[in-house]
């Protein structure tokens, strides 16, 4: 697993969610909820909910592509005012997850194709996107946006940044001064 | 007219100059008769600018004395100018630390509590922790730092508040805080005359939409100087704002202002003439330029930027906002101003290493516009130095070169936008809008160390007058071509190459002038047929 997460995030993905092979489809949607509330939200940078706040302020559409499971990512766009969510989905049989992907993966050079074609189905020129991401394997996505960022990027992708003068940001702060 | 003692005129036995370019000093030999125009020498500085601080809050010029307006209970906020200036850092403490102390223990005195200090950046990048208890001094910094000692926010919501509209239409909105102030108080530092006055509050406090009525193309190619405040058209619509908010929230506005004491020791001899170097101080140029050219880049600046500026506080008071800034005014301009007869066809600037826009960072290609066009072109009073369509030769490597924290947006305008169009006009319709509402930038601006997203912009308006009155700019010492090309620059291998470039599209015989910054210096053009009046008269 560990080797995977650092050399294919695809197969990441499919060994990850593998462990969901039988489980109940609702059993899902109540652990989905649980990590939600116990693992992703208290782990969203403060800056966060700022910057999602600044793009729809600037009329932009805010997708979230991610690896995860869109039942877990539902409830984040919710949360954070995204308008459109493209996530990995588990494959169920008679109400039971099989621990397989429905196609295509979310992952690596797959996400740049899925924004690019959400990007066209809704009248947006990639050159004009933007395009945030923390991991190196997001590298094929971040290409294909006009304005990449890079947010908390891991060691390589920071590299990366720094050859091809991509902005890094910093998300842990929300404002420039605490409130008292 | 008998020339200044601050402009040289070169003859056959005039050294070679030593001038910066960039974080480098270059020997060049110039020709027999160019007028080297230097800074002057340091003014006294204050014997007790303590004292001189306490006079001007009691004794203020066109108000009442500060203990006057004072109460139990009152709402106070205390505006302080930004580390864009003096350029470099002066010596602690400085001055604005002094200011805010004895304001503060006015404000002890009279059982005045709701206090808060605000660094009023506008969209200059956030200043760091360590740099605001440098600026204010540790005891200030421990009882207000964070929550009220903070940076101006222009993205914060809810953070601005508006005034009102000027007779010209401009809304005026400034930060919430200091417009429901019961007194809002001022601390300046006016280091060159577009510093101080109604800008500070009008710029420093100010949120965008009051911003861009003043910081746009058209009002800088209105602007004969705007470090002349009378020919500015950029000063006019400042105070004009500044008045605005004057009349909502009573300000007490306190100028300081310095010498020109730029350099201590060992490294005075740089603010010298060099033909009037002694021997020792001849080898140590000597020895400065060589070890210079030999040492990483990042080395030579921080040789430069970490030894702060001796300078001298010349000058402190207090009232009335313009009153205080003509008073103020007048003394910056005795220290700066030297007169010289006639423009010149062809002008030198040596670019050094800094600039209001990049303390603590290298001076990108973008900041180069604004020194050559901007900064540089406009250190004159009246007429420009350089004649309308004259060639300027600047000294720079012009490396292409970007701080990614403070300047990220900088790349995008440089690397995207200007190789599309370089006018300014076509950059502030198309662009300036999408930048200004940019999310990513805006988070580097609110809780990073970047420049809010608009200000690359607003750097390449601030050259608009320059660009619209100088024919040529020939760049010498440039390591690449591609930035002199997107900034519409020759590039010349030597100052030889560069003169001889100059000659062929300058009148027979032409007249040059090298402006010897650093230390700063302004120039006020005297007309020839002017001089001999004034030479007649006395």
């Amino acid at each position: 697993m560990a080797w995977a997460e650092v050399r294919d995030r695809r197969l990441f993905n499919e060994l990850l969610f593998s462990h969901y092979a039988g489980m109940s489809e609702d059993r899902v949607m109540v652990l989905a909820e649980e990590v939600f509330d116990e693992v992703i939200a208290p782990r969203i940078y403060p800056g966060t909910p700022d910057l999602v706040r600044k793009c729809k302020a600037a009329g932009q559409r805010v997708v979230f592509i991610t690896g995860s499971l869109d039942v877990t990512m539902q409830r984040l766009a919710k949360e954070l005012g995204a308008d459109h969510v493209i996530a990995n989905r588990l494959e169920f049989k008679s109400r039971r997850a099989t621990g397989k992907l429905v196609r295509p993966v979310v992952a690596g050079p797959t996400k740049a194709r899925l924004i690019s074609d959400d990007a066209r189905e809704h009248g947006h020129d990639l050159a004009e996107c933007f395009g945030y991401s923390d991991s190196y394997s997001d590298v094929p996505m971040l290409s294909v946006v006009g304005h990449p960022y890079c947010v908390h990027p891991d060691a390589k992708l920071a590299r990366l940044a720094r050859a091809y003068q991509w902005p890094i940001l910093d998300l842990k702060r929300a404002a420039r001064h605490p409130s008292p | 007219m008998a020339a200044h003692p601050c402009v040289v005129t070169l003859d056959h036995r005039s050294k070679p100059r030593v001038l910066f370019s960039g974080d480098q000093l270059v020997e060049v030999d110039l020709p027999v008769g160019t007028r080297v125009v230097y800074p002057k020498p340091p003014m006294a500085g204050l014997p007790d600018v303590d004292a001189a601080i306490r006079y001007a809050v009691d004794h203020p010029l066109g108000d009442d004395p500060l203990h006057s307006k004072l109460k139990p209970g009152m709402r106070v906020t205390i505006a302080v100018d930004d580390l864009s200036m003096p350029l470099p850092q002066m010596r602690t403490p400085d001055v604005r630390q002094r200011i805010v102390e004895i304001v503060l223990e006015r404000l002890d005195g009279y059982g005045v509590t709701d206090v808060e200090i605000i660094i009023a950046t506008a969209f200059h990048r956030p200043m760091t922790a360590a740099e605001i208890e440098r600026m204010l001094g540790a005891r200030v910094f421990k009882r207000f730092w964070p929550h009220r000692l903070y940076n101006h926010d222009n993205e914060e919501p809810g953070g601005l508040v508006e005034l009102g509209r000027t007779p010209s239409g401009v809304p005026v909105e400034i930060n919430r805080r200091a417009a429901e102030s019961d007194l809002l108080i001022y601390v300046n530092l006016t280091f060159v005359p577009m510093n101080g006055g109604y800008k500070s509050v009008g710029t420093g406090l100010a949120g965008y939409r009051t911003i861009r009525a003043h910081h746009n193309p058209s009002t800088i190619r209105s602007t004969r100087s705007y470090m002349d405040p009378k020919t500015s058209a950029l000063n006019d619509k400042m105070v004009e704002v500044g008045k605005l908010i004057h009349e909502k929230v009573p300000i007490f506005q306190i100028e300081s202002t310095l010498n020109t004491r730029m350099f201590g020791e060992p490294l005075t001899f740089l603010a010298k003439n060099e033909d009037e170097l002694t021997t020792t101080e001849s080898r140590a140029m000597k020895a400065l330029v060589r070890s210079l050219a030999y040492l990483p880049q990042a080395a030579r600046q921080a040789i430069f930027e970490r030894v702060p500026a001796p300078y001298d506080v010349i000058g402190v008071w207090a009232g009335e906002v313009q009153a205080v800034h003509d008073a103020c005014l007048a003394v910056v301009e005795k220290q700066l101003i030297v007169p010289i007869e006639g423009q010149a066809d062809i002008v030198i600037f040596p670019v050094p290493y800094i600039s209001p826009y990049n303390v603590g960072a290298y001076l990108n290609p973008l900041l180069l516009s604004v020194m050559i066009e901007g900064y540089l072109f406009n250190l004159s009073k009246g007429a420009p130095l350089v004649k309308k369509g004259g060639t300027i030769i600047a000294l720079h490597p012009a490396s292409d070169k970007f701080d990614r924290e403070q300047h990220a947006p900088y790349i995008e305008f440089f690397h995207k936008l200007l190789p599309q169009t370089r006018d300014a006009m076509e950059l502030h319709k198309r662009f300036e809008a999408s930048f200004a509402k940019n999310a990513g930038y805006i988070q580097m601006y609110r809780t990073g160390k970047g420049y809010h997203p608009v200000h690359p912009f607003y750097m390449w308006y601030w050259g608009e007058n320059g660009r619209q009155h100088i024919g040529r700019v020939i760049l010498v010492g440039a390591d690449n071509e591609y930035v002199p090309k997107v900034l519409g620059y020759e590039t010349a291998r030597t100052m030889e190459d560069a003169l001889r470039m100059a000659r062929d599209t300058a009148p027979p015989d032409p007249s040059i002038t090298a402006l010897r910054i650093c230390p700063m210096v302004m120039t006020e053009v005297i007309e020839p047929k002017q001089a001999k009046n004034d030479e007649d008269a006395s």
